[in-house]
């Protein structure tokens, strides 16, 4: 049984070194990255040297020192989120990037809290724990991809857990991380990977998202 | 050397602690730290033998104001309550525009496939997308359903394509490899190429 | 069956369909077992080419693959054409000259560039096959009147002749690239052919007796030094011998047709074939009943029907997609394909035409 996914999000986080007050609304704006209504109405809550945040009506943007957030608040505006960090990344060309992920977000519903304790059992034994503990339940799960050479393709890490997002207590989140090491540090690396990598990023979540779902005993 | 899983948890999906709560509390302890370094040099001048310019720099030091940082929510909101529950999303090119409509050949997103051919209305678009309107411009389209704050509603968005421009060191770069995929032609005489028959 | 090969002493011409919009391809088989192929068309669900899909369903050795025409430099006529290149090691790639090749490469290498920032690009299938390229072999550039490739084998002469492009096109092609070079300073936007029929390759495939003609997009237009006026006028290679098959340009529409042309080139009631394109409507009805009037041969890779229908999805979302737009129209993928072989070692022979999947003869 494939059920469908309920809501789904994705966000690109960036490690290297960065200068938080230079990405802002305005500076978005001025390099017609963004519209100019989309800047003046921005949500900032503060610029400052050391750490920045603001959101846009699609995008929630933090930056530190050493890492970058772009989290999209709605499916539909993925790609402009992606054509957004390309192009930020474009113009501060000479930025250190040493990682990226790009993070994925498929929310659950189960039909029934039966299910939804039923897919835990299936995830993990944890039943082996009913002598020791009272009624265990599954929290948490994480499965990360051992891939040693190629980091051109990146790497899977994926987490399971119930949804922060739909809190009916019988809903799950698949949280997928596809990280990538930029050996070189050059933005043009980051870009030309995340660009190469993005639809298969996409497809790889689907795939495995149905796979489990085809696949579990509920 | 750190593994590779506690690496990837650093560009994983949400901050796994209250960071920014944690960098609030930073702020304050450097703004307090900083003024009391501040206090510490002015009282030192003023009682030293350090020539005047430094003491008239100390006395500039000693106006500046006191840094008060903004009331930040501690708790990183991580409960939305506005996200997509069903979505279409295609990449459209425009084909052809007129006075009122534009049509475009659409690139299924979502599901992948087939293409679809559209014609959609130029009101449909944001006033300042409409200057990027031109034939070959690449937009996102998207159709569907969103929840925010409980609410359930449809939601169909045009947004034109915004990407940097090449700049002179991305031409340079393309005259370059003009070179590098010349090379695999035959060489030709360029200054002399009349015939266009072997 | 389509997985039952041609025999030694048959020359095959295979024209693969996708409905229009897709693309298409033609295969030939020449000699004993030389094979050559035009343009490059995939599955849009597979992603996967469908020259490759049915070589191998009639396990054709791909090293025999002895060139691959790129009839157009743009995505929509050659998807798939770079893993065809790299699945056929002895394949020399040739394609449309342009008088001023650097020129050329700077858009192509432009495009490279925009795509790598996440533009859509119109040439990168066109840079993956230069990329794809055996360092050992250069490409053919092809204009009128030039070979394309030529054998002797059973004592009989197979020569494939390139009719297009007229002079005149490659110099205008030149002109059209420098407009495009200079918009490459617009934002986000795809580059759109503005006329690329003009620049598209035709080819005669002349094997003992027999004629092929095979006419690619190539329009008739108005300019006597351009499309098929200048071929009927200044061709060197056309002989007083006439085609038995004759794939139609351009979809069979009007533009691609001349009365000129069935005159003078082709036998009476020839073969003709060609692919659709729907969502243009071709060929037209009335131009059918002019081919028919030519022909009792009319084959076409599919039937031209005319679908105004959105794809199928989510019924909610459906409603809401149509009611969001003045109109939404799939463009489906038909496949069909039209197989032709004859016997090139007598000399009566006529073409044996199967049809495959969605092809259809019109009556």
């Amino acid at each position: 049984m494939v059920l469908e996914r309920e809501s789904y999000n994705l966000g690109i986080v960036l490690l290297g070194s960065f200068n938080p007050v230079i990405i802002t609304p305005q500076w978005l704006f001025n390099k017609k990255i963004i519209r100019e209504t989309e800047s003046e109405t921005a949500k900032i809550e503060l610029i400052h040297p050391e750490i920045t945040r603001f959101d846009l009506e699609w995008v929630s943007v933090q930056i530190t020192t050493d890492r970058v957030e772009f989290r999209s608040k709605r499916e539909s505006d993925i790609e402009t989120l992606r054509d957004l960090v390309v192009s930020i990344f474009n113009v501060l060309k000479e930025t250190p990037i040493d990682a990226f992920g790009i993070n994925h977000n498929c929310h659950f519903s189960l039909r029934s809290t039966t299910e939804y304790i039923n897919f835990g059992y299936w995830l993990s034994p944890v039943r082996q724990f009913d002598t020791v503990m009272q009624d265990p339940r599954l929290l948490k799960v994480e499965y990360v991809e051992n891939i040693q050479n190629d980091n051109s393709k990146g790497m899977f890490r994926l987490t399971i857990t119930p949804s922060d997002l739909i809190l009916d207590h019988k809903s799950v989140v698949f949280s997928f991380n596809h990280h990538f090491q930029n050996t070189d540090k050059q933005t043009s690396s980051f870009i030309n990977t995340l660009i190469s990598n993005w639809s298969e990023s996409i497809t790889k979540v689907n795939s495995i998202c149905e796979s489990i779902w085809n696949q579990a005993k509920l | 050397m750190e593994s590779s899983k506690t690496l990837t948890a650093k560009t994983g999906n949400w901050i796994e602690e209250n960071s920014l709560t944690k960098y609030e509390l930073t702020l304050n302890q450097n703004a307090n730290i900083y003024r009391k370094l501040v206090g510490n040099y002015v009282n030192l001048v003023n009682h030293s033998t350090l020539p005047n310019e430094n003491k008239e720099s100390a006395k500039l030091e000693s106006h500046l104001p006191e840094f008060k940082f903004p009331t930040l929510s501690n708790h990183y909101d991580i409960v939305q309550k506005k996200f997509s529950k069903k979505v279409q999303r295609w990449q459209g090119v425009v084909t052809k525009f007129d006075n009122s409509t534009f049509e475009a050949r659409l690139k299924d997103l979502t599901n992948g496939g087939t293409d679809e051919i559209a014609i959609l209305e130029i009101n449909d678009i944001s006033p300042e997308d409409k200057e990027l309107l031109s034939v070959g411009a690449v937009f996102y389209w998207s159709a569907g359903y969103h929840m925010d704050n409980g609410q359930i509603y449809k939601r169909s968005d045009i947004r034109f394509q915004r990407l940097i421009t090449l700049d002179s060191e991305e031409f340079e770069s393309a005259l370059n490899n003009v070179d590098i995929l010349l090379a695999k032609f035959k060489p030709r005489d360029f200054d002399n190429d009349a015939s266009l028959n072997k | 069956m389509i997985t039952t090969p041609p025999l030694i002493n048959e020359v095959e011409v295979t024209l693969i369909g996708t409905g229009g919009g897709y693309g298409e391809s033609i295969i030939i088989k020449y000699g004993n077992d030389s094979w050559g192929i035009i343009d490059s068309c995939i599955n849009p669900h597979t992603q996967s080419p469908l020259a490759l899909e049915y070589l191998e369903g009639i396990k054709v050795d791909l090293k025999k693959i002895n060139f691959i025409l790129c009839t157009h430099w743009h995505n929509d006529h050659i998807r798939g054409l770079s893993i065809l290149l790299k699945k056929c090691p002895n394949a020399e790639f040739c394609f449309a000259r342009t008088t001023d090749l650097r020129k050329f490469l700077l858009m192509v290498s432009l495009d490279h560039q925009k795509a790598q920032k996440g533009s859509p690009s119109s040439t990168d299938e066109f840079k993956k096959c230069i990329d794809a390229l055996n360092k050992s072999k250069f490409p053919n550039e092809v204009a009128c009147d030039q070979v394309i490739d030529k054998l002797n084998e059973s004592g009989i002469d197979f020569t494939i002749y390139s009719l297009s492009p007229s002079p005149k096109t490659c110099h205008d092609f030149n002109i059209e690239i420098s407009e495009l070079i200079t918009d490459f300073g617009k934002r986000s936007t795809q580059i759109i052919n503005k006329s690329p029929n003009n620049k598209s390759v035709a080819l005669l495939f002349s094997f003992g007796e027999y004629r092929v003609l095979l006419g690619s997009d190539l329009e008739v237009g108005h300019d006597p030094n351009e499309g098929w006026l200048y071929i009927l006028k200044n061709s060197k290679v056309l002989d007083k011998k006439r085609s038995s098959l004759f794939k139609l340009p351009h979809h069979g529409s009007a533009n691609g047709y001349c009365i000129d042309i069935f005159n003078n080139l082709l036998t009476k009631d020839p073969v003709l074939k060609t692919t659709p394109f729907k969502t243009h409507d071709l060929p037209r009805k009335d131009m059918i009943k002019v081919y028919l009037n030519h022909s009792n041969n009319l084959f076409l890779t599919s039937y031209n029907e005319y679908n105004s229908k959105p794809k199928k999805r989510d019924k909610s979302l459906e409603k809401f997609i149509v009611k969001s737009v003045l109109s939404i129209e799939e463009i489906k993928f038909t496949h069909g394909i039209i197989r032709s072989r004859l016997d090139y070692t007598k000399t009566d022979s006529s073409w044996n035409i199967e049809l495959f999947n969605a092809a259809i003869k019109v009556t």
